[in-house]
């Protein structure tokens, strides 16, 4: 029995501390510092997980770690240390990966929240998933130099941390990545997204969908190693010159080009290997690890080929996803943002002091891709000590359901240091939370089932006014008025799903959300509800089926029993189907 | 620096320099209460130089409970040296030495920063970092003789680039351009070309030049505008850069105030800051401005032009600014100072902080009252006068709470303040000094960013009081 936490805390809390199992992902510089002020806040059953092992950049600020450690186990490391000062606690290290298909919604279920201590975006993502899926309450905490932020999550009630894309990556515009980068960052992000979309499963989301056709690279022979090679070297051509080169026919003139400020420089594999300048001006010879420096530019060509070659080989390609720790992926990801700079840079020739000082495009060394690829942050003890301990005063609240006085908790460097506002409200349009969204997974065959299948899945929703959008912008609409007008919506309910886009891959997943507006409100996050389908194709399936199991006429008849049309009771349907219409 | 090193990621907040100061600091901790452990550590962690760890007590089941620093088998063993050991052996770099004494005495020693807490210190030349933990409230007050920063980092960026007042070559400069030309020409003048002559345009036809809000942002952007009026919207892109750096159009003035302010000391040599600020004043007197810092933002306009302003024009006006510069200082501050010294002189930054010994007899009044935090400090005032009586915090028991309610009237007298909520009064009684972990660790981590600030002279720090009210987990700052 502590005498001080009883004497702060009242009996309840202090049991239901006591007696509470918790989850802990990460145990980097946050993580350390979450097992510190837990284990002397009265905790004292939990499960710590984390993948990384200990690296001489984490002894600044992860104070269970020394020198030795450097190269084990994070969680390993870590639960020995904390049992040094705690020996009765009962603590669980794993060091695994949350990712692991072992950690599924029943192994989130067994404890009675989840504090995230993690930097790497795509693994919080997840984590925020299956918190949201298992009905998880997660505590979320990040920093960046002296500034950070700690809140709860809890799903329906505040927002999730994919609520707000913005909050932890910048979001760029697509024609900014795709067309007209201005800053190192947008390069970067170009060479992320190509790595997703040519070893990373289908996603129509990614900014790049359809500049290839990814089929050759998924069928093709991974021994052959030349036709691996020519096919590298055919996809470099068509990225960094005929793409380019595309870009630029438009105009008549190069004075043309200039007047919008565009300079576009296609550059083929041949001439590519050829070019062996170092496009920097800081001098190089004092920087001693090779990964630090800018590389001649043919390094980068050489790369591109090299890592393309590899990556394809590697098991497991086709699931790949950009990670700031798989050093594949970095490197792949460094070569194509300097083959992407070279395509919308000057030469060099005048040296530009633009494109020495301030945001300006300039080449990048590999470590400078991975940090800003991986969005790696400052970190520091002080500002992680803060964020860390304000995780546990939130967790407090948490057991003790006190609901109402959750905050959004902000540090900064100054002002008042901390500033806590009222959590934010789901946003309606999320993709990962909202209680106003449905999601369905349909399959189907595309050559026989018609697009009108869609509507009457909306109709039996009992949904009115609405507009249906696929990936091009708005296909079918009750509410918009053009295409109700010119009988646009009968031509489209019969086309085959096959036909529906004319592209090279008729059978690739598709994507519509169905919206239904309010009356008299103008606004996407005014919007009543939204129902997202992902329609898989399917040769073998005759009747269309939603999810896994449910036939298309038992879902439809399911859900007019339900009678959605008001939010509260779709969020009610929601939760009852949650399981079953995964996210 | 290699990315291997382990100090990697902090350079990149404060810079190799501001490593290095810290890597020479002196550290002194009054007191191992949890919140100036807590507070040390995070200052060992980044490679603090040397620390010096003073306590009277010996180690108790209390402070393993709420002491991370303290392991389960110290107990009776000194706790300056039971922390001492264990905060060193998580950086081998950083050195230190510890002591069990009372009345230790401060004045023997240079510090660089002194953590006290359980104890006050009224009075030191240090810098000065006291913290109290008190149930779920908590207290930091900073102190520094003399603070004067250079490096303020603010977020903004404020650029000096003379178009109200351009120097000869400038002037010269600006004034050959001619707004005749072909679309390409014109819609790559630089936008601080565009400001100038907006300027003249407006003298021109007002007879002055514009001077507040509404004449700026309103009047001044129709001058803009009027100077691209016929020119297609695509090509105007430097005139709209123009319009969004409108501020930059007028003499910045915000190196005015802190010269005014700073009163130089007699041993003017002992002290580079004042070295550097009587430079200023010497030149500002001949030249009318201050010496041109290198900042020079990006601007849309060929590439030719911008390395001309940038190089030609700009560049050596610094670099001759910078070498009068230097003559003035007469060698008592090395170039690498002056050179920060003038690129930061829109940002400088002094604070007079009150001492202790002021607040304790008067504290500054605050107008909200009603902050929680505020009711907080005046009730942690009163907690530590019934301590000072009493030897011992008060707990809930009647004779207790009647007590420090009459504390607690008088402390509210003292700064005018009506009444407390008697539910905060219950509540402090509550806590009868406990001190709690998650609290120290908030706090500490807050001390330790403060404590940077004041090392590396960089940053603004707090001036000079944190309230942290660790119900709300909700902070407030106050100069008392």
């Amino acid at each position: 029995m502590n005498k001080t936490l009883s004497l702060l805390y009242s009996p309840e809390t202090y049991e239901k501390i006591r007696n509470s199992n918790i989850l802990i992902i990460g145990v980097g510089g946050i993580g350390c510092e979450l097992l510190k002020v837990l284990t002397n806040s009265g905790y004292h059953k939990m499960t710590i997980l984390d993948l990384d092992t200990i690296e001489a950049t984490n002894l600044n600020r992860q104070f269970y770690f020394r020198k030795e450690h450097v190269g084990m186990s994070k969680a390993l490391v870590g639960k020995e240390s904390v049992m040094k000062k705690h020996p009765d606690l009962d603590i669980t290290a794993i060091h695994g990966s949350i990712f692991d298909e072992k950690y599924d919604v029943e192994f989130y279920t067994q404890f009675d929240f989840v504090l995230c201590a993690l930097d790497n975006a795509q693994a919080r993502e997840h984590l925020g998933r299956m918190c949201l899926k298992s009905n998880r309450i997660l505590v979320d905490a990040g920093t960046g130099g002296f500034s950070g932020q700690a809140n709860v999550i809890k799903r329906f009630s505040y927002q999730c941390n994919n609520c707000q894309p913005s909050k932890g990556a910048a979001q760029y515009a697509v024609c900014t990545i795709r067309a007209s980068p201005s800053q190192p960052v947008h390069c970067v992000t170009y060479a992320m997204a190509l790595y997703n979309l040519l070893f990373g499963p289908l996603d129509e989301s990614n900014v790049l969908a359809g500049l290839l056709d990814l089929a050759q690279f998924h069928s093709c022979d991974k021994t052959d190693e030349q036709l691996l090679q020519s096919l590298a070297i055919k996809t470099f051509d068509k990225l960094f010159y005929e793409d380019i080169k595309q870009g630029i026919k438009g105009f008549v003139k190069d004075e043309e080009a200039n007047a919008i400020n565009q300079h576009k420089y296609p550059i083929s594999y041949e001439d590519g290997m050829k070019d062996t300048h170092v496009y920097t001006t800081v001098d190089q010879s004092k920087i001693e690890v090779d990964d630090d420096k800018v590389q001649p530019f043919s390094y980068y060509v050489d790369l591109f080929v090299k890592m393309f070659v590899k990556i394809l080989q590697t098991p497991g390609v086709g699931s790949f996803k950009f990670d700031k720790d798989d050093w594949d992926s970095v490197r792949f990801a460094a070569a194509t943002t300097n083959i992407r700079t070279y395509n919308f840079t000057k030469k060099f020739k005048d040296i530009d002091p633009r494109l020495i000082e301030g945001d300006k495009m300039k080449y990048l060394s590999v470590n400078e891709v991975r940090q800003i690829g991986g969005k790696i942050i400052p970190a520091i003890a002080s500002t992680n000590a803060i964020a860390a301990a304000i995780q546990v005063s939130e967790s407090k609240k948490v057991l003790e359901e006190n609901w109402d006085q959750l905050r959004m908790n902000w540090i900064q460097p100054t002002y008042d240091k901390i500033a806590p506002t009222y959590l934010p409200e789901p946003y309606p349009t999320c993709n990962h939370c909202s209680p106003r969204n449905v999601y369905l997974h349909m399959y189907c065959n595309f050559d026989t089932t018609i697009f009108g299948t869609i509507v009457e899945l909306a109709k039996s929703f009992g949904l009115n006014d609405y507009d249906i959008y696929g990936q091009s912008g708005t296909v079918y609409g009750l509410h918009n008025k053009v295409l109700k007008k010119d009988g646009a919506n009968e031509r489209i309910y019969k086309k085959l799903l096959s036909q529906f886009y004319q592209r090279d891959t008729p059978y690739a997943n598709m994507i519509f959300s169905v919206f239904e507006h309010s009356p008299g409100k103008k606004y996407y996050w005014q919007l009543n509800c939204k129902l997202e389908l992902i329609i898989m194709h399917r040769a073998e399936v005759q009747v269309p089926q939603i999810s896994k199991t449910t036939k298309l006429e038992t879902a439809l008849e399911q859900l007019k029993q339900l009678k959605i049309s008001k939010h509260k009771e779709l969020c009610e349907a929601r939760m009852e189907n949650l399981d079953r219409y995964s996210f | 620096m290699s990315s291997n090193d382990k100090y990697d990621r902090q350079v990149r907040i404060w810079g190799p320099h501001g490593q290095t100061k810290l890597q020479n600091a002196r550290v002194l901790l009054l007191g191992c209460d949890p919140v100036g452990v807590e507070t040390l550590k995070n200052l060992v962690l980044p490679g603090v130089g040397y620390v010096v760890i003073v306590d009277t007590k010996v180690v108790t089941e209390k402070d393993i409970e709420n002491n991370f620093f303290i392991p389960h088998d110290t107990i009776g063993q000194s706790r300056a040296k039971v922390v001492f050991e264990y905060l060193l052996e998580m950086n081998q770099d950083v050195k230190g030495e510890w002591h069990q004494v009372e009345n230790f005495d401060v004045k023997e020693q240079h510090y660089d920063l002194i953590i006290a807490n359980e104890q006050q210190l009224l009075e030191t030349k240090f810098n000065l970092i006291e913290l109290q933990t008190y149930g779920f409230v908590g207290r930091m007050r900073l102190y520094s003789p003399k603070c004067h920063i250079i490096e303020t980092k603010p977020m903004n960026q404020k650029y000096d680039l003379r178009i109200f007042n351009p120097f000869q070559e400038l002037k010269e400069y600006f004034d050959s351009i001619e707004f005749e030309g072909d679309v390409d020409y014109v819609s790559h003048i630089p936008y601080i070309v565009i400001l100038y002559k907006a300027l003249q345009k407006y003298h021109k036809e007002k007879g002055k030049y514009p001077t507040t809000f509404s004449e700026k942002h309103k009047d001044f952007k129709q001058v803009i505008l009027s100077l691209c009026e016929g020119l297609e919207y695509q090509y105007t892109g430097n005139f709209y850069e123009a319009i969004d750096n409108i501020d930059q159009a007028f003499d910045s003035e915000n190196w005015k105030s802190s010269l005014e302010s700073i009163e130089i000391e007699q041993d003017v040599n002992e002290d580079q800051y004042f070295v550097l600020i009587s430079a200023l004043r010497q030149f500002v007197q001949i030249h009318g401005a201050p010496p041109l810092g290198k900042a020079f933002p990006d601007m849309k306009c060929f590439t030719q032009t911008y390395v001309h302003l940038k190089n030609t024009l700009y560049g050596t006006k610094v670099e001759k600014d910078f070498q009068v510069f230097k003559t003035l200082c007469q060698n008592k501050v090395d170039d690498d100072t002056i050179r920060l010294f003038i690129e930061n002189l829109q940002d400088l930054k002094s604070i007079t902080f009150r001492t202790i010994q002021q607040e304790l007899q008067q504290p500054n009044e605050v107008e909200d009252q009603d902050n929680d935090c505020y009711i907080w400090y005046i009730l942690l005032r009163s907690v530590n006068e019934f301590y000072a009586t009493n030897n011992r915090w008060p707990n809930q028991e009647k004779a207790d709470t009647q007590q420090l309610q009459q504390i607690v009237e008088k402390q509210c007298r003292l700064v005018n303040v009506d009444s407390i909520p008697e539910t905060h009064v219950i509540e402090i009684c509550r806590y009868e000094g406990a001190k709690l972990h998650m609290i120290a660790s908030v706090l500490g981590g807050m001390a330790s960013q403060e404590a940077v600030k004041l090392i590396t002279n960089q940053f603004v720090p707090i001036n000079n009081t944190l309230i942290y009210d660790g119900l709300k987990s909700e902070a407030s700052i106050f100069e008392f």
